[in-house]
């Protein structure tokens, strides 16, 4: 069964049609990359696979559930228990700690279990700034806590919107090794970027232009996913 | 992790969260002072009004055949049920003294003699005003009205006699001072109660009787029917004026009251409501993390409902005090007393304080609750 199904999807805010007719399909377990110049609708997309925004026209279905028709409770219990998300600006809660961020996730999940929390920091390599403030970290730290606190609740599909655009190339490797890793492990990683170099590392590249679908295209190479 | 959240976002925004909480602090400590004031006020005021006199009367009965009370029997109802709400109770005999012959001028007209227990009397009409002061009528002295004092030119330290009209048994008085009170005992003079009861031959035997009661009309009203319950002989009543003055006056204070703090509870929901509502739009990024992650609306709302609930019960207890020091204030400047601390009024000062920031939350939960987590994301 596909992870993600999008047939004649549209989006338009106000006068501007952000994604156009746009239909495509994602198995379980494929890296995608989402690429396009700015305005071209990656990020809508990605929105759209993730039940935080909904379409104006066409159907989704992300892992069998038809989230174009759910209401915002329903797309909120979809986000916590199918989607994790990874934002260029890390949007962690300042007040709390890396892994109070973490346990948040689970909070709004079920209950929270600091173990395992601790642990998914721990596997992103920030096991000794459990008790730190955003504030207090990096920026490639705030975003591996940022992963942390997608992965903690085991959903299916990982959506990155442009993970590494803020981020020097030593954390942007650090980053793009943990999505590989989560790949590997069995997740669904949709990943935005302008970048032809982080594109090159997924299995299918999907380019929009102007909100329309233009191209989808098998990597030449995907250095961490080995296909 | 509910609590964790809770405290640290109560703890990370310290000069909005102060805004709100003082607005809390000023509401629930204007309720308390005037809560506490309230409370105090009726026993003060009737403390106060009990200076201008009685303010219930005994006489016999209509239906009784005597003329007169019995003092003792007067002095048996049942004083002791009331004892921490009577202030004084001091029976009254009227007589009239006739001029002696061959006595000096000054006597020579009948005067009005009031015969009473001095130190009763005081306690009920503490406003008498002697000069120079006596606390007590031996049996040869009587006090002279201000006004008989001036017509008939005595004064304090001279030595008279009268002779009862009724009885004709005549008995020689030194004046021990002389007596203002602005009302009929002016044109009066004032004797020892056994002395008079002796001239007039009639022993335990008054007119009346003054009571002077505190605790408000309510208290008048209850003595009253259980005097009337306890005896046919004695017709107790109210004197209206004075019982009356004081629910007039505990009225317009609780009226008064009632709009100041009706006033401050308006004002401070609304600086509260606006500061939440800043408070709001302030964290709307936050609240659209938590939602991006898979918050729902029950979540935010608790977490709203929970800051404000422990805004408003903090304040309130903090308000609690402080109203608690302003009515003290209050108390010392207006009846020279200390306020009473009141812990019936906490429980009221919480309820009203969480109400307030309750009310005060339906506005910025309602912006929460329609933060769209992509609107928030996406920076618009």
């Amino acid at each position: 069964m596909s992870n993600a199904i999008l047939q004649k999807v549209s989006k338009k805010y106000n006068n501007v049609l952000a994604l156009n007719d746009v239909s495509v399909t994602i198995e379980p377990n494929e890296w995608i990359a989402v690429m396009g110049p700015s305005g071209s609708g990656k990020s809508t997309l990605l929105n759209i696979i993730g039940g935080l925004d909904s379409p104006t026209a066409g159907k989704v279905i992300v892992a069998g559930e038809e989230i174009s028709k759910l209401s915002s409770k329903q797309l909120a219990t979809f986000r916590r228990e199918k989607a994790g998300f990874v934002f260029q600006q890390f949007y962690l809660v300042p007040y709390l700690t890396a892994l109070e961020n973490v346990m948040l996730a689970q909070y709004f999940h079920s209950m929270t279990d600091e173990q395992e929390a601790v642990a998914a920091l721990e596997r992103v390599g920030l096991g000794d700034r459990l008790r730190h403030l955003p504030s207090e970290l990096s920026g490639g730290e705030q975003q591996r806590v940022c992963i942390a606190r997608a992965l903690i609740n085991h959903p299916q599909l990982i959506l990155a919107d442009e993970p590494t655009g803020n981020l020097d190339a030593e954390n942007e490797r650090i980053v793009l090794k943990l999505l590989a890793d989560l790949h590997r492990d069995g997740h669904t990683i949709i990943i935005v970027t302008h970048a032809p170099h982080i594109g090159e590392q997924a299995q299918k590249i999907i380019r929009l232009a102007h909100g329309r679908l233009v191209d989808v295209q098998l990597s030449a190479a995907c250095q961490f996913c080995k296909i | 992790m509910f609590n964790r959240i809770l405290f640290k976002s109560l703890r990370g925004r310290d000069s909005r969260q102060l805004a709100a909480f003082f607005s809390v602090v000023i509401a629930a400590s204007v309720a308390a002072t005037l809560l506490t004031i309230r409370a105090d006020t009726g026993a003060k005021i009737n403390v106060e009004l009990r200076a201008y006199g009685a303010n219930l009367v005994l006489t016999p009965a209509a239906e009784s055949e005597k003329q007169t009370l019995s003092v003792s029997a007067t002095m048996q109802l049942p004083w002791p049920a009331l004892r921490d709400t009577l202030r004084g109770l001091a029976p009254v005999l009227y007589g009239v003294m006739a001029p002696v012959e061959n006595s000096n001028a000054a006597t020579l007209r009948a005067i009005v003699a009031l015969g009473t227990n001095l130190e009763a009397m005081r306690q009920v009409n503490s406003f008498w005003s002697i000069t120079p002061p006596v606390t007590e009528l031996h049996e040869n002295e009587i006090l002279v009205g201000q006004a008989a004092a001036r017509k008939l030119n005595l004064s304090t330290g001279q030595s008279l006699s009268w002779r009862a009209a009724a009885t004709g048994d005549t008995a020689g008085f030194r004046i021990a001072g002389i007596v203002s009170t602005g009302e009929n005992e002016d044109d009066q003079i004032i004797l020892n109660l056994t002395t008079l009861q002796k001239m007039l031959r009639q022993p335990d035997r008054a007119t009346l009787a003054l009571a002077s009661v505190q605790g408000g009309p309510a208290v008048v009203e209850k003595l009253v029917a259980d005097i009337s319950g306890h005896t046919a002989e004695i017709q107790a009543r109210p004197i209206r004026k004075i019982a009356g003055s004081e629910a007039h006056i505990l009225r317009i204070l609780t009226l008064l009251m009632s709009i100041v703090t009706a006033f401050t509870v308006v004002v401070a929901t609304l600086c509260l409501g606006a500061t939440m509502t800043a408070l709001i739009v302030e964290r709307q990024k936050e609240v659209g993390i938590m939602k991006a992650i898979g918050a729902e609306n029950r979540h935010v709302a608790r977490l709203v409902a929970a800051e404000l609930t422990l805004l408003g019960l903090a304040g309130g207890l903090v308000g609690y005090w402080v109203g608690f020091f302003f009515a003290g204030v209050i108390s010392k400047n207006v009846f020279n007393t200390y306020a009473s601390l009141r812990l019936e009024i906490l429980p009221m000062v919480l309820i009203l304080s969480l109400g307030i920031s309750l009310v005060a939350a339906i506005f910025p939960l309602r912006r929460a609750l329609q933060i769209a987590p992509i609107i928030v994301l996406r920076g618009e």
